[in-house]
């Protein structure tokens, strides 16, 4: 889309701008250094002004009870990791009594904060929370803004995920057990490594230096199937100790190995409360990156299907469809399963650029790009937006769209904008032999949306039937033949 | 506003090449920690001498793209610094703008710059930027010439085929490492190999210098299990852009074991940005030596593609005497995203040989080819996919292709396309005589509807053929007569 367009469309008619519910709420298990309360109030203090500062939310306070009375909902969560020492800080936005807009989530994890005096602590934790909500304030702004001028949102042009996770370490594993000290060492051959797995797995729920060891081998050992047996002998204690499923979570952002990813995020299923914010956007995290290998996406991308509209979802499929790496099947994930758990009315700001942009050739491509087109493809009840319906006659001129240019034009059909540029920009395109007739034959349908183009249609038709230069396949159909059938048709109709 | 629709100016032909073309260029940088001057500096360095290059054969007008201003081709010029190797890589790409019968070409050059002066470096990388803009030129001249020329008969001007590609690739440079059990990778104890490769492959995660005997070790180890060792454990690291994409690049370049080969191709499927580009230049590069494809034919048109086909066409693997067929239909099929132009550029003299030892000769299967893809029938039918005229040389070749090993790929398109002519109706007529091949009967029946006086024609030498019982039994004298009648009628 022409930035312009939106830019100009923003000149049109504007109201208040909308209604943000908010709640503000700080959690611990164990370390708690500053009073809950006051740190409540530091986080919300400290994320809201960036929040404010654009002028593009009113914004008031509620319980959870009346968090979505508003037009859209902010939540503040903060929460002490114990053991590591660190504080975390999520704020997350999303539908209230409107559901047109994206859900966002944004994370900040400050340093360490151990040993430090308390006003150091306070200034980091003030500093992370500022963090939090300047990144979050860069997100909404433009569609904010968008719902206030009542346009569409913005096309997502690079949608990198608006999240910084903290520092994530794993103390040097008490080298006084033998098994720890065999795990770690990976000089030692793989079966005695694995045998060392075996020993601490029933150990490693009561015992922190079996733990310890198995966090370090998730994270360190040479071997994938190690891995794998280390994840699953966590699974146990990983269901509620915080700086474990710290750990794993972020083991799994930076796995390569398909089935280590895999065993990870089975463990992550079972976080709950904030740790499952985090996990989600993990999962987020690993289906836009370029990085993750492409059969854990698959996987990663099923269980997102089952958790539906989540925050960052659009961002994140966004930025999966328009990745660069090569691998197979990566965006076909995407495009399958999560773009249809976007809502329709958001898929297209989701969507555009990667139609737009997109150059394919090979089957797995196409499928991805099929399966783009009919999920914002809309029908009656849900009409498909204007911008994707105007770039159906734009991308089909692109010869690098291949074969799908004909499922484009089959679109095009129905949905394209029946206008004489439509029409102008159709019969350019049938001058190429090898999408003529479904061109010419968008021509005639996009006359029977618009009859008053027939005149002009015809005279159109005429002319390229003169100057178009076709060598009929024998082994496809014949572009002149389906001229003239689409010329008689227009004749005959009133 | 039938009228008016007349005036709208629909289906201007794209005038032919006359004065210089506009090139709108764009100018990039990628560096990483490791920068001895400004990466500004070296842009404006490498876009001067670059374009001063490329406008001395006056045939370029060059200048910065700008928004909305449409121009002929694209250039993009491009400097990459790398961390570690401490070098300065120049690529030159140009491409199709307004002009989408362009080629696209891309040349590169790749220069040390460790322990030099400011004024050493910014000489080196005008230097570089200079090669690469010859190297681009070298290619990209010969082809201006066909920009333009929308005919379709005729011979097209050959792709030089002896011509090297323009990407010249810098030597790998790794630094030495520093760790103590590096030097046990290359122990005779099998055991202990191992033993090092894993704790490498651990402490390689978080600290340089395992990392560099790893890469040094997944370059040059003389045991091959070893190498491809070295080469699965830097998996994680190559996900990152730097030094390390390089040295995978490296080994899939060089390494002769196809094991080794293919852990390579996966790692580069995940590279992004710069390492992205060099790895599908490193996959053209070895389409054209006959070596493999990756994942060419999924990635569209791509710099210096046309000239890759053409080598890949010829490449003879070791000890072969000839491509072999599998590397023919491989080759074939990257034609997939070219224009007709392009592809008959490159297809032109392989459909012109004749000589079953040349080089150029496509395998075909003679009388069988109806019933299996021989690369001669893929190749005729990849030209003929988007041709949108008659091209009566092609029927020449064709011609020529049946007479020779009566090629019944070519005779079905004869016979298909059929466009009327004496030459052609006269060829058909000899085909049901000598072989009764039903397709040409159909063929001349066709022509004889169509052209009054070809009808004539054929209804008397069908006549003739039906008289004296002089044609080859795959056609009965019913068959004969049905044609004669159904051109009688088609006359009136």
């Amino acid at each position: 889309m022409n930035p312009t367009w939106w830019l100009l469309s923003l000149a049109i008619g504007a109201g208040e701008p909308p209604l943000v519910h908010y709640v503000t709420k700080a959690e611990t298990r164990s370390w708690e250094p500053i009073a809950l309360a006051e740190i409540e109030k530091m986080i919300e203090q400290a994320a809201l002004q960036p929040l404010t500062a654009p002028g593009s939310m009113r914004l008031v306070k509620t319980g959870f009870g009346e968090l979505k009375s508003g037009a859209y909902t902010l939540v503040i969560n903060g929460r002490f990791v114990e053991e590591a020492e660190l504080f975390s800080v999520y704020l997350t936005f999303g539908p209230g009594n409107n559901a047109d807009l994206p859900s966002f989530y944004v994370a900040e994890t400050t340093k360490a904060l151990g040993r430090q005096s308390r006003a150091e602590m306070e200034s980091r934790i003030r500093a992370a929370a500022t963090s939090a909500g300047k990144r979050l304030a860069e997100v909404l702004a433009p569609r904010l803004e968008s719902v206030r001028l009542q346009v569409g949102a913005p096309p997502m042009d690079d949608p990198g995920l608006p999240l910084v996770w903290g520092p994530v370490e794993v103390a040097p594993p008490d080298r006084g057990m033998k098994a720890v000290r065999t795990l770690v060492d990976v000089k030692n051959d793989d079966n005695q490594r694995s045998a060392a797995v075996a020993e601490l797995t029933g150990q490693a729920f009561d015992q922190p230096a079996a733990r310890d060891a198995l966090l370090h081998c998730v994270l360190r050992d040479p071997s994938p199937r190690i891995r794998v047996d280390c994840v699953e002998a966590l699974t146990p204690v990983a269901r509620n100790h915080l700086p474990t499923q710290r750990v794993l979570l972020s083991a799994m952002r930076l796995e390569v190995a398909d089935e280590v990813v895999v065993a990870l995020a089975k463990v992550s299923q079972s976080f709950v409360g904030l740790s499952r914010l985090e996990t989600l956007a993990t999962w987020l995290e690993l289906v836009a990156a370029d990085a993750t290998p492409s059969r854990a996406a698959e996987s990663i991308a099923d269980l997102l299907r089952k958790e539906g509209d989540v925050p960052n979802l659009d961002l994140a499929v966004s930025a999966c469809l328009q990745q660069e790496a090569l691998a197979y099947g990566k965006k076909r994930s995407c495009a399958d399963t999560l773009l249809k758990a976007v809502p329709f009315p958001r898929r297209a700001a989701v969507a555009y650029r990667y139609l737009e942009r997109a150059e394919l050739v090979g089957t797995g491509a196409e499928q991805a790009y099929e399966a783009t087109l009919e999920a914002v493809i809309g029908d009656r009840k849900n009409p498909t937006d204007p911008r994707i319906a105007a770039l159906l006659v734009e991308v089909a001129g692109k010869r690098s769209l291949g074969r799908m240019r004909h499922k484009v034009l089959y679109h095009a059909r129905d949905h394209a904008p029946a206008t004489a540029a439509t029409l102008e920009k159709l019969l350019q395109i049938a001058q190429e032999q090898r999408v003529a007739e479904p061109a010419v034959r968008a021509v005639g349908e996009v006359v029977d949306r618009a009859p008053e183009l027939k005149e002009m249609a015809l005279g159109g038709l005429e002319q390229l039937k003169k100057k178009a230069r076709w060598l009929p396949q024998p082994s496809r159909s014949d572009p002149y033949r389906e001229l003239e059938e689409v010329k008689q048709r227009l004749s005959r109709a009133r | 506003m039938r009228s008016l629709w007349v005036l709208i100016p629909l289906l201007l032909p794209l005038p032919a090449v006359a004065g210089p073309l506009k090139v709108g260029v764009e100018v990039r940088s990628t560096a990483g920690s490791w920068q001895p001057i400004a990466p500004a500096d070296l842009s404006r360095a490498i876009e001067n001498a670059a374009l001063e290059e490329l406008s001395r054969p006056g045939q370029l007008q060059l200048a910065r793209a700008q928004k909305g201003t449409a121009s002929d081709l694209l250039l993009v010029v491009e400097g990459r610094l790398l961390d570690e190797a401490q070098t300065y890589t120049v690529a030159l790409t140009i491409g199709p703008g307004a002009r989408a019968d362009a080629p696209s070409l891309t040349a590169a050059e790749t220069v040390v710059l460790e322990k030099l002066s400011r004024a050493q470096i910014l000489e080196k990388v005008e230097g570089a930027a200079r090669a690469a803009a010859k190297g681009l030129w070298g290619v990209l001249g010969p082809q201006l010439a066909r920009l333009g020329d929308g005919t379709q008969v005729g011979p097209p001007p050959n792709l030089d085929a002896d011509k090297t590609l323009p990407w010249q690739w810098g030597a790998v440079r790794i630094p030495k490492a520093s760790v103590s059990s590096a030097g046990d990778l290359d122990s005779k104890d099998h055991q202990k190999r191992q033993a090092t490769l894993r704790e490498l492959t651990s402490l390689a995660l978080s600290e340089a210098s395992p990392r560099h005997a790893l890469e040094r070790c997944a370059l040059d180890h003389k045991d091959q299990e070893t190498r491809r060792g070295c080469l699965e454990a830097l998996r994680p690291l190559s996900r990152k852009p730097g030094p390390t994409q390089r040295v995978v690049i490296e080994v899939y370049r060089k390494d002769p074991d196809s094991r080794i080969r293919e852990e390579a191709i996966e790692q580069m499927l995940y590279f992004t940005g710069a390492g992205r580009s060099e790895a599908i230049q490193a996959f053209l590069e070895a389409a054209s030596l006959g070596k493999g494809y990756g994942p060419l034919a999924e990635l569209g048109d791509l710099p210096n593609l046309d000239l890759v086909i053409v080598k890949c066409l010829l490449a003879r693997r070791k000890g072969e005497a000839r491509p072999t067929e599998g590397q023919h239909f491989a080759c074939i099929e990257l034609l997939e995203p070219l224009t007709h132009q392009r592809r008959r550029a490159i297809l032109w003299p392989f459909l012109k040989e004749t000589d079953k030892n040349g080089p150029r000769y496509l395998e075909g299967a003679g009388e069988r080819e109806g019933s299996t893809g021989t690369p001669w029938a893929r190749a005729v039918d990849a030209l003929l996919e988007d041709a949108t005229t008659w091209d009566p040389e092609l029927e020449d070749i064709l011609w020529g292709r049946y007479q020779r090993t009566l090629s019944s790929h070519s005779l079905q398109v004869l016979c298909d396309y059929a466009v009327p002519s004496k030459r052609l109706l006269e060829r058909m007529l000899e085909v049901v005589q000598t072989a009764g091949a039903h397709c040409a009967l159909r063929a001349v029946e066709k022509m004889g509807k169509k052209e009054a006086n070809l009808g004539v024609l054929a209804k008397d030498r069908l006549a003739e053929m039906q008289a004296m019982g002089n044609f080859q039994k795959g056609v009965s004298a019913d068959d004969l007569g049905r044609v004669i009648q159904a051109i009688s009628r088609g006359e009136k």
